[in-house]
């Protein structure tokens, strides 16, 4: 059986003319809604591609990436209302501290096999929630409001329009995928592939794994934090529920594995089908309190891991039975 | 000097000592053959001198330096490989990105690693497949591609695994050949077998184990009539084919 | 002097550790035969706690007349459980067995909200109910009655691994899968009881719970969360240190809650359960 062949100028135009298409989408779908559903698929893709290099290439399998999404929220939010810098500014904080935290999660982290890992990241996760809980200054329960402005770039905050905030997602999407793909060729992504198959047969050949794997927690928790300080300017208020919760780590992985974890177009696929349906869902069947897209979430969780755990692009690669 | 020096190694599990005691010396261009019955400790001998496990007393040295106590990936780079005894291929890549692994040792460019891999690929016999997932190749096809991964770090000593067991008799000839071909472009080796028509005929030296000490070392005509040896494989006798 | 509360934390807080102890046993029998870790165990619990609450609303039934019947469904779901979803994961990679069992958390702990809301229910009059006062220490009955009777199921399943010829297959199979197979053991046999006994245990304990405990969707969660640690704690695969280990969690927790802020008491489990990832997973009774 043999792997997939590569045929560069077919995917080239592929590429040119999806993206011509994300460029002209806004002009013709003018409405509010199909912008922000656009919206949220852009974010979430970017969100679920970032996870994929940590959890997806290099197999660790994270439940706790909204850590790192909660804290690029929190740092641009709390920039711009403690010392009236700008969200940029509070993005590039977020993902310098992001870092910072996962690598100091990643190296005790990173002894641990398999399971205790995604334990010990749903842990932590939840010890920072009830932290920022109980932390005033970045406003405990209550939340923060980022102070309403003019429609400025500096301030990224646009009242009147969706425009911006729509290509700079997608810009937010592209910029996951290219760093997903710059890995994948890389020999960067040749190692992480050999750490997830084999940690220790990849050691006999001259890979650092706690190195690689440090390198992997890094770039997914930085590009996860930037669309948390996306998330937070485009929203206007967070608190510890809509960006530290469980449940977003779990969505994030429930996208890029019904996609096909581990490829660099799954998470963007999973993204593409489970978003819109789950928006769809909410609004017809009705209302966030029932529960009701939860219970399709987890239905979708275990049909997949059952049924097909490569994903959708699992029918497609070539390569034959796991 | 010699290539590779073991001096009074030892490695205890709890209350296991799996190595006692051992010692010899493997010098630049030699084949060393590690034979002893099951459960002798061959392979945690192996495991010790990859770094996989610290040894608990004795020290190893590779070209002078000693290398006991560093972790797995820093004694490979230091220019020793490895294969594994049950065989651990990287299942979801292609045969050539699983030698590319290794070929990623010596250059970070794609290029220059496929290359690389390629030509590695090419003596081993498996140019034909290397754009095959690595599970759907045979087993033997499996080990090969393990020894091809491990060569394409450029090692100067490579520790081979029991390569020959499961293998038909016409795949041990060439496999035999295979091995002498390596020892033409200056490789070192030490191979742990079962296989005696294999292993006899290859090695310069013979170190054997029995129960984690090390019991006999020398030519393999004399290995075959020490009578510690025969006694230790329980009355079997093996004579070398020539 | 503060010495009776602080005896009042500490006995609140064995009474609530064995009933910790109960669910841990359940979920440490799962993971030590097949190594898988269960996610959903907690919402097993859950289930047993519903269960006996309708049978209480619906029907009067109190809660200790409930249990066998809690028992029952349970094992019976940890069955079909086995037999449709963890069967065929069993050689799955990490990811999918997280996600097989994660999804059946959620999957659980979602249509317990959809069909009976997230408002917090009671049972408000139990067949024993009161307490005793001991000397200025208030020994609730129903949290005694609750713990003797996880004690005494706790104590079935020791007696019930360790001392019969089902519970010698058991551990057999958790030993050495291969070898115990080669014996004659029918393992997925062995597999489905796991899993039975596991989801029962679970259950019973929800039964236990509700005669005093709030019942609600999520109550889940920090029950499952509390058996991970005490799994542990205790050693994978073993019961009587998964018992010992949910004793010392209750103790734990009543501590923290007296003297510290009883809203903090979870982030004390969650730090205790990392502490013991990173310093002594092989728990501190276990051997591997």
């Amino acid at each position: 059986m043999k792997a997939a062949v590569r045929d560069n100028s077919g995917r080239y135009a592929l590429y040119a003319a999806m993206l011509a298409a994300a460029v002209a989408y806004p002009f013709i779908f003018r409405k509010p809604f199909p912008q922000d559903l656009a919206i949220k698929v852009f974010l979430f893709g970017g969100l679920a591609s970032a996870w994929n290099v940590l959890g997806g290439f290099t197999g660790q399998v994270s439940l706790g990436n909204a850590i790192f999404f909660g804290v690029g929220a929190y740092a641009t939010a709390v920039v711009q209302i403690h010392w009236g810098w700008t969200p940029w500014a509070g993005m590039v904080l977020g993902m310098g501290t992001a870092c910072g935290i996962a690598l100091v999660i990643g190296y005790p982290c990173f002894r641990l096999k398999g399971h205790y890992f995604a334990m010990a990241t749903l842990a932590i996760g939840e010890v920072i929630s009830t932290l920022f809980m109980n932390w005033q200054w970045a406003g405990g329960a209550v939340g923060m409001y980022i102070p309403i402005r003019d429609d400025t770039w500096k301030y990224f905050q646009f009242g009147t329009t969706k425009f911006p905030y729509y290509y700079v997602t997608l810009a937010f999407l592209v910029l996951s995928l290219l760093v997903s793909e710059g890995i994948l060729r890389s020999r960067m992504g040749y190692y992480f592939r050999a750490i997830r198959e084999d940690q220790d047969a990849a050691r006999s050949l001259g890979v650092s794994a706690r190195g690689y794997k440090l390198s992997a927690i890094g770039i997914s928790s930085m590009l996860t934090s930037l669309g948390g300080g996306l998330y937070a300017q485009y929203v206007l208020f967070i608190d510890p529920p809509s960006v530290f919760p469980m449940m977003l780590s779990i969505q994030v992985v429930l996208l890029a594995v019904l996609g096909g974890g581990g490829t660099l177009w799954g998470p963007v696929l999973g993204t593409v089908i489970l978003i819109p349906l789950s928006e769809f869902t909410r609004i017809y069947i009705g209302g966030t309190g029932t529960g009701l897209d939860l219970i399709a979430y987890g239905f979708l969780i275990v049909l997949v891991s059952v049924v097909q755990p490569r994903g959708i692009l699992g029918f497609f690669r070539k390569g034959g039975s796991a | 000097m010699s290539l590779l020096s073991i001096s009074g190694v030892a490695k205890r599990f709890g209350g296991l000592l799996a190595n006692d005691d051992i010692s010899f010396e493997v010098g630049e261009g030699e084949i060393i053959g590690l034979i002893g019955p099951n459960g002798a400790g061959k392979t945690t001998l192996f495991s010790c001198i990859a770094g996989y496990f610290p040894v608990t007393a004795g020290t190893i040295a590779f070209e002078g330096r000693r290398i006991s106590g560093l972790p797995p990936e820093a004694i490979c780079r230091r220019g020793i490989a490895r294969t594994f005894q049950i065989v651990r291929v990287f299942k979801e890549m292609s045969v050539l990105e699983n030698v590319m692994v290794g070929a990623f040792l010596s250059t970070s460019s794609r290029g220059e690693a496929e290359a690389h891999a390629r030509a590695v690929l090419g003596r081993v016999g498996l140019s034909g497949k290397a754009e095959s997932f690595a599970r759907s190749l045979t087993v033997s096809e499996q080990k090969r591609v393990q020894l091809a991964r491990a060569l394409a770090t450029r090692p100067r000593l490579l520790l081979l695994d029991e390569v020959m067991a499961g293998l038909t008799p016409q795949e041990i000839t060439e496999a035999v050949s295979l091995v002498r071909t390596f020892r033409e472009d200056g490789l070192t080796m030490i191979v742990v077998e079962h296989v005696m028509e294999a292993v006899m005929p290859i090695s310069d030296r013979v170190v054997v184990l029995d129960y984690g000490k090390k019991i006999a070392e020398g030519a393999p005509g004399e290995i075959v009539r020490d009578e510690r040896v025969i006694e230790a494989y329980l009355g079997v006798k093996h004579r070398a084919s020539h | 002097m503060f010495l009776p509360e602080l005896a009042q934390s500490l006995l609140s807080g064995v009474l609530m550790g064995l009933i910790f102890a109960l669910v841990a046993v359940g979920l440490t029998l799962i993971w030590g035969i097949m190594d898988v870790v269960n996610f959903a165990h907690g919402d097993f619990l859950m289930s047993g706690m519903y269960i006996s609450f309708w049978m209480y609303s619906l029907w009067g039934v109190d809660p200790l007349l409930s249990l066998p019947v809690s028992g029952i469904l349970l094992f019976f779901l940890g069955v079909v459980v086995y037999q449709l979803i963890i069967r065929r994961i069993l050689g799955a990679p990490m990811l999918i067995q997280i996600f097989a069992t994660f999804g059946l958390m959620i999957l659980m702990r979602y249509v317990a909200f959809y069909f009976f809301t997230p408002n917090y229910r009671t049972i408000q009059h139990t067949f024993l109910s009161g307490s005793i006062d001991l000397g200025g220490i208030y020994l609730p009955v129903p949290q005694m009655a609750a713990a003797a009777g996880a004690f005494l199921t706790t104590g079935a399943v020791y007696v019930l691994i360790h001392r019969t010829r089902v519970g010698g297959a058991l551990q057999a199979t958790a030993e050495d899968r291969e070898a115990a197979a080669l014996m004659g053991i029918d393992t997925d046999r062995m597999f489905t009881l796991a899993w039975g006994i596991g989801a029962a245990t679970a259950g019973i304990a929800g039964s236990l719970l509700s005669a005093f405990f709030y019942i609600f969707p999520e109550v889940g969660g920090i029950f499952g969360l509390i058996a991970f640690v005490a799994v542990t704690l205790g050693g994978f695969g073993n019961v009587a240190g998964a018992f010992v280990a949910g004793i010392l969690i209750g103790i734990i927790e009543a501590l923290a809650g007296h003297f510290y802020d009883p809203a903090l008491k979870t982030v004390f489990v969650y730090a205790l359960f990392l502490g013991v990832l990173f310093f002594r997973p092989q728990g501190l009774l276990g051997v591997k």
